[in-house]
Order: structure tokens, then sequence, then C-alpha cells
């Protein structure tokens, strides 16, 4: 089957969960029903709730990208986790923005579906976790203009959240001389960027509009946003070729 | 002091009317210069009631001064809460005689000529009950008591509201504490608030603006620059700040500011960048995120309350600096760099360095075992900030020798040793009181002379609180105003200190009396101390 011959972008057949579909739907359905009977009944909190629908959905999903390296090759099928798995992580952030800027919740209760995840450990591993991945596919030789700001735009990124782990371990170890415990709850110290940020707080530093003063909130959703954006765009224009060389990296027989 | 005398009389000058003026002017004294403050300690400790430091005693005292036996030296009173009051008679050369006042379970402090009788009178708010007057009787304080005022006060401020020629007092309640203390004597009785006491010759006529209030912070500024004092008065858990307009007598609630503090512990009033307009300063409580183990030290607090900060509200746990623009006023704290102080109760700005820019000084820390139980002596140990005024609205974080680590409460500054530079006082709890020599003059080659000026008036407000003075330099002009309340719970001398940056000539000192009347003085002198004594017309 020729990808040239279809009129459908190589993309939208990446993320095209085809077969598939109908389990998604099945497991979608469950997981709102499940979710919103445990939540109506008080049993669990929303971020326990909200890890059991993601873990439903897993199921169908994990299938689906075996299949995509079947057809397409390892980093075909990395390419597509990240597109899901990253389109999550945004939503996970824009809700934090409904939170905050609609609900008008205090930023410790704006930190989106899965609360129990906003800490900085998380924040620090998924992160460089990305930026492994697509660092992968760029050996692989998935290379565009869009991929290199990619890259760029995920280590700043990555390195605002080592900072922010640092600081995090270091409150952690002062804490501890203090005989108190570890706190929790991410939303609290500033990173780089931001209010009360390094930037904000360095002495020759002037305040610069947002990067300076911006809640953490919008800093790490407008970074989130700026990832998804360039993957997207990279991931447009990279799909083509990465889709009609398959990569080595393959499981079983690729169904076509 | 050297002492010349100048006596002139001005009636008319540049054209318009003006109130005739005796001026006189005084050398001040050489100053000492080592580049930094250096630190005495006065025999004054406050010290807390019970035998471990609880909310609210841990809020502290206050610290006044001004001058009291009309020596021309400004004397220091230091209020106490489980021992007795303190004066500290200014001697001369930084000596001072200590006085006990027998009396104690003070709050705030004020030297002020209550009785127009030009002798400086002084007032304590008390912890729970209503304010002591202490009446000098020619250098001699004798108790009494403010007729008419009736509600508990935490905190006052004084001034010439309904422009009579005479003092009001505003007082404020801080009702947690009387709660706290007082329990169902409180809950039951008319309970406490907001007030304005209005000088009669019968005594003092009470008008209540609000019923109720957590007030630790109590100023008069002109919100609307209409040239009338309106009140502010700063409350603290996140209880709005309320602002009353002066309108022809009537007192409008009013809300100028779009940010303001949350928790407010001081307000202070003052030009900052030399425009003649007043900025206002209020302080708040947030840690330096650039200091880990302070942060440390909040992470508790921060995770309970101070993180439930929504977007939408106005109020912010951090200082503000209000500065009026043409769309109203702008906080220009958090892009100043002031907004983190730490846990900070008095600030304020006044000319350290006499380069003809307000600096900054804040005092911090906090003891409270029902806040701090997991801290050392449960104290939460904050340096003092001392942020030099760069200009352009610019400060830079320095030392000078005055970042202490006690746990400071109130504060002021005056020139205590007549040698043209601003000295401080900190009222510290659960350690000794301090003074801070000012010997920076060869520090900053920008800085070095003063011009000080003491207004007397021939009426009821004989230190013409309230007045306006504006002197007009080579190097700019420089806008101070008479107050005699400040910062926490505190109160300045009603002399005012110029800072003149080196070289500059000095071309005239404008005064606007506090019933509007102008005076304007020439011939002056660097480094002296003018006084400027009023004669009615006849």
């Amino acid at each position: 089957m020729s990808l040239q011959a279809r009129s459908v972008h190589p993309l939208l057949q990446l993320i095209n969960p085809k077969q598939h579909s109908l389990p998604l739907v099945i497991a979608l359905t469950i997981a709102v029903v499940v979710g919103a009977f445990i939540l109506g009944r008080g049993v669990l909190p929303l971020w326990a709730v909200t890890s059991i629908g993601l873990g439903i959905l897993l199921v169908p999903a994990s299938f689906k990208w075996r299949d995509d390296a079947r057809t397409w090759g390892f980093s075909a099928a990395l390419l597509s986790m990240i597109l899901a798995l990253q389109g999550f992580h945004f939503i996970e952030h824009a809700v934090q923005i409904v939170q905050f800027y609609l609900l008008d919740r205090p930023g410790v209760g704006s930190q989106g579906l899965i609360s129990a995840l906003n800490v900085e450990w998380v924040h620090f591993s998924w992160n460089w976790i990305v930026w492994l991945v697509l660092g992968f596919l760029f050996v692989r030789g998935f290379r565009n203009v869009w991929m290199y700001l990619l890259l760029a735009w995920t280590t700043l990124h990555s390195l605002e959240h080592t900072y922010m782990l640092v600081r995090y371990l270091q409150v952690t170890a002062e804490l501890r001389e203090l005989g108190q415990p570890a706190f929790q709850v991410s939303q609290t110290l500033p990173g780089i960027l931001g209010r009360n940020g390094l930037l904000a707080l360095c002495d020759w530093c002037a305040r610069i509009p947002g990067f300076t003063t911006a809640p953490r909130v919008l800093v790490h959703f407008w970074w989130n946003f700026g990832e998804v954006a360039l993957l997207f765009v990279a991931a447009w224009r990279g799909a083509p070729k990465l889709l009609s060389t398959k990569s080595a990296f393959t499981f079983g027989k690729p169904r076509l | 002091m050297k002492t010349f005398i100048l006596t002139i009389l001005f009636f008319t000058a540049l054209g318009f009317a003006q109130v005739p003026v005796t001026v006189s002017a005084t050398l001040l004294n050489e100053s000492e210069c080592s580049g930094q403050f250096v630190t005495f300690e006065l025999d004054h400790i406050t010290k807390t009631r019970g035998s471990e430091v609880t909310l609210y005693d841990s809020n502290g005292s206050g610290v006044a001064v001004g001058d009291l036996d009309n020596d021309s030296d400004i004397d220091i009173v230091l209020a106490n809460l489980k021992n007795n009051n303190s004066i500290f008679w200014n001697e001369g050369n930084l000596s001072f005689r200590k006085e006990e006042l027998t009396h104690g379970d003070s709050r705030g402090v004020t030297i002020v000529d209550v009785d127009g009788d030009s002798w400086n009178d002084v007032v304590f708010t008390q912890n729970l009950g209503t304010p002591s007057y202490w009446h000098n009787v020619q250098g001699k304080l004798e108790y009494s008591n403010l007729r008419g005022v009736d509600a508990p006060a935490y905190t006052m401020a004084w001034g010439d509201l309904d422009g009579d020629g005479d003092l009001d007092l505003v007082t404020a309640s801080y009702d947690s504490l009387l709660e706290k203390e007082l329990r169902d004597t409180f809950l039951f009785s008319d309970g406490a608030g907001v007030f304005v006491y209005t000088n009669t010759p019968d005594g003092f006529v009470a008008e209540r603006l609000a019923e109720k209030s957590q007030a630790l912070a109590v100023t008069l500024f002109d919100l609307n620059g209409d040239g009338k004092q309106d009140i502010l008065i700063g409350n603290d858990f996140e209880v709005p700040d309320y602002y009353y307009l002066n309108q022809d007598g009537e007192w409008i609630e009013t809300h100028p500011f779009s940010r303001y503090t949350r928790n407010t512990m001081s307000f202070d009033v003052a030009d900052i960048d030399n425009d003649g307009v007043n900025e206002l300063f209020a302080t708040d409580m947030k840690p330096n995120f650039n200091d880990l183990s302070e942060v440390a030290m909040w992470m508790e607090l921060m995770n309970k309350g101070f993180n439930k900060q929504v977007r939408s509200s106005p109020q912010r746990p951090e200082n503000v600096l209000q500065k009026r623009t043409e769309d109203g006023f702008e906080n220009i704290a958090y892009d100043k760099k002031l907004d983190a102080t730490g846990w900070s109760w008095a600030g304020e700005f006044g000319d350290l360095n006499n380069d003809g820019l307000q600096d900054l000084y804040v005092v911090n820390g906090m003891i409270a075992k029902d806040v701090f139980a997991f801290l050392p002596n449960y104290e939460l140990v904050e340096k003092n900030r001392i942020f030099q005024n760069l200009g352009n609205n610019n400060f830079d974080n320095v030392d000078w020798g005055l970042a202490s680590t006690a746990s400071g409460r109130g504060m002021v500054m005056a020139d205590l040793d007549n040698d043209g530079d601003l000295d401080i006082v900190v009222n510290n709890l659960e350690s000794p009181s301090v003074v801070f020599e000012n010997q920076l003059c060869s520090e900053n080659q920008t800085g070095g002379d003063a011009l000080e000026v003491n207004l007397s008036w021939n009426s009821a407000n004989t230190n013409a609180i309230g007045a306006r003075l504006k002197l007009n330099t080579s190097a700019g002009t420089f806008r101070r105003d008479v107050y005699v309340t400040s910062g926490y719970l505190s109160g300045e001398s009603s002399r005012v200190h110029f800072g003149v940056p080196k070289n500059a000539t000095l071309i005239s000192l404008e005064i606007l009396w506090p019933d509007g009347q102008p005076s304007n003085i020439t011939d002056l002198q660097i480094n002296t101390l003018v006084s400027v004594a009023r004669k009615e017309l006849p």
C-alpha cells in the first residue's frame, strides 16, 4: 500500500486508531461511567479516578501502538505514543489553567486531574523521558527544522524542571533538619521563569512581563503548549518520511 | 551643637501671601564616619507575659521618638508588654538616661503634643484597653486619660483631620487579640473597631467608622490628591484594608487599590522618586525565595494558608508600594523587588545616606510557639533588610550594618545625635532594643549633607503635624511631610530630615502649613537645623 496513493496525511494515518477505535470508545465509556460512579459515591478522589480511567484506556492504546510498530516500525510507534501521551499531558495543564483562571481556585487547588502526580519528581522524570524519546527519534533520522526547535524547547523545559527538582530536594533536606515532613504538593516553589522565579529574583535581571510575573501554573501551561505545538508540526513535516522508511526496530509481522 | 541664630521675618515673597514666620538655624554636629551603622543596645527588653511566646504577645510593641524636654535632643520612648515602658532621655552624644513609666502592657506609642501646650506628651495604645495618656508638665510626665477616648485600640494615628487647628485621633482595634484574651467579655461588649476622635474643648468626640477590625496599622494619606488626609486601616488575617476619604467632614469608604496586602503589618508614606507626590508602602509576610533555608521554615505556613491565594483576589501576601499614576495607583513593589522581605513588621523610608533619595529599612522576624513550634525557641530568625534607593525607583539590597537578626517590631528613624543623618531605633521582642547610629557618611561619595527642619505653630497643633515641606536645591526638589505616627505601632519625630546630595546648593524651603497657608524660606545654610516658628497674623 503506497502512502503517496492515499489522500490522508501520514500523521493522521498514524494517530488514527483504526480497528482499535471501538475498543477505545468502549474503554473510554467504561472509564467515564466507572469514574462518575466512584466520584459520585465519594469513594476515591479525582486523581485516583483519573488514574483508573487512564489505566483502562491504556489497554486498547497499547494494542494500537503495538500495531503501529508492526506497520511502520518502532520509531513511528514511539512518535504515536509521544503524541498521545503529550496530548494528554497538555490537557492536564489546560485543566490546571481552567481551575486557576476560570474556577478561581488557588495554586494548590489547581493541580489538574491527577493532582497526586503533580510533584517535582514526576515532572522531572516525565520531561526527561520525553526528551530521551525525542532524542531517539532524532538520532533515528526524524529531523526537520521543527524537530530542532522542539528539542531545544524540550531541553530548556527539562532544565527548568531539573532546577525545580534540585530546589525541591534542598528544601526537603532543610525540612528534614527541622524535623518537618517533606512537602509533596507542587505549585509551591517557583522555577526559573515566572513570579518569584530565579529570573525575577536575580540582582541584575530586569522584570520582563510574563517571564518574571506569570504564576507557575501559567508558565508550565505555555511550556507544554509550545512543546505540543512544535511536536505536532514536527510530526506533520516528518511523518511522511518516517512512515515510508520502516524502522529497524519492529515487532512481529506488519499488518498492511 | 554650635549655634548661630538667624532671625528673619517673612511676610510676603514671590508675589503671593505668606504667613509670617521666624526662622532660626543651628549648625549640626560633625558625624562620625565608619561607613556603616554602629549598634548600641538600650536597657529595654520588650518581654511577653508568659514563659513562652505565643500569639499575640508575639506582635511586640512600638517605639516613638521626639523632643520631650524641649532641649533640641530627640528622646526615645519604648513600649513594653510585660514590664514597664521606658523613656530614654537624650543627654547628647548618644548618651541616654533611662526612666521607667510605671505602666506596661502597651502596644503602640506616639510622642505628640495633645493639649497644645508646646510640651510633647506621650500616648500609648494598650494591649487590651483604651489608650493611656502621659501628660507632659514641663518635662515631667504625669499619667492622665484622653477624655472621650473609650474604645479599645491597638494602633493609632494623629492629625488635624477636620482642619480646625487641633489634633484629632484615629484608632483601630485588633479584634483577634481581644477575643482571645477577653473572650465573652469582648464578645458581649459593644466591641471595638475603627474610631475617629475629634478634638473639642470638652474632650474627644467619637465617630465609629467600623465595628470590627484586625488592624495592625493606621496611617493618614491623601488618597485622592485633594490635599486632605484620608484614613487607611491596615488589617491582618486577609481582612481587606479599610480606606476612608475625607470629604467635607464625612468619611466615605473607598477602594483605591487594585492590589494590596493580605496581612497588612505597617504603613509608611514617602516620596521615594522625588516627584513631589507621596507613595504608600505597606509590609506583609513573604519569604525570600532565594533563601531555601528560609523557605523551608515557611513551608508549613505556605501549604496551610499562603498558597490559598486565588487569582481574582486583590490581596497578595507580600509588601506593596503604591505609586500614583494617571490611572490610579499602581503597585510597583514586586517590580522593584521590595515585595519579599520576610515576616515583616515595621517598614520605613528615610534618606539614610543623605543622597537625596529615601532608602527603605524593614525589620523582620517572628517568635510564636503556636506558629513555629518546630523551630528552636519557636523563632523564625530573619535578617532585617535595607534597600538603598538608587534613583528611578530602583533599589539595591545592601547591608550597612543593619542586617540584625533580632526579632524587630516597632522601628523609627531620627537624628538622635544631631549630626545630620538619620539613626534608627528598633524595639525588638525578647532581646534588647537597639539604636543604630548612622556613620555611613564616608561610605557613599554621593551622600553627605543635610538640612533638618523643626516647625512650630502658635496653635493647638504646635508641631504643625500634617504640614508639607519642599526643599528646592540645585540637585532637585525633595518633599517631606510632618508625621508623628509611622510604620508599625511607632511614632516618629515631627522634626523633618532632608538628605542633600553633596555639592548641591540650597535654594528655598516651601512650607504648606496644615491649614493650607504657605511660607517660603530662602537664605538656607547646609547642615543646619532650621527652626521655623509661625506667628498668626494679627
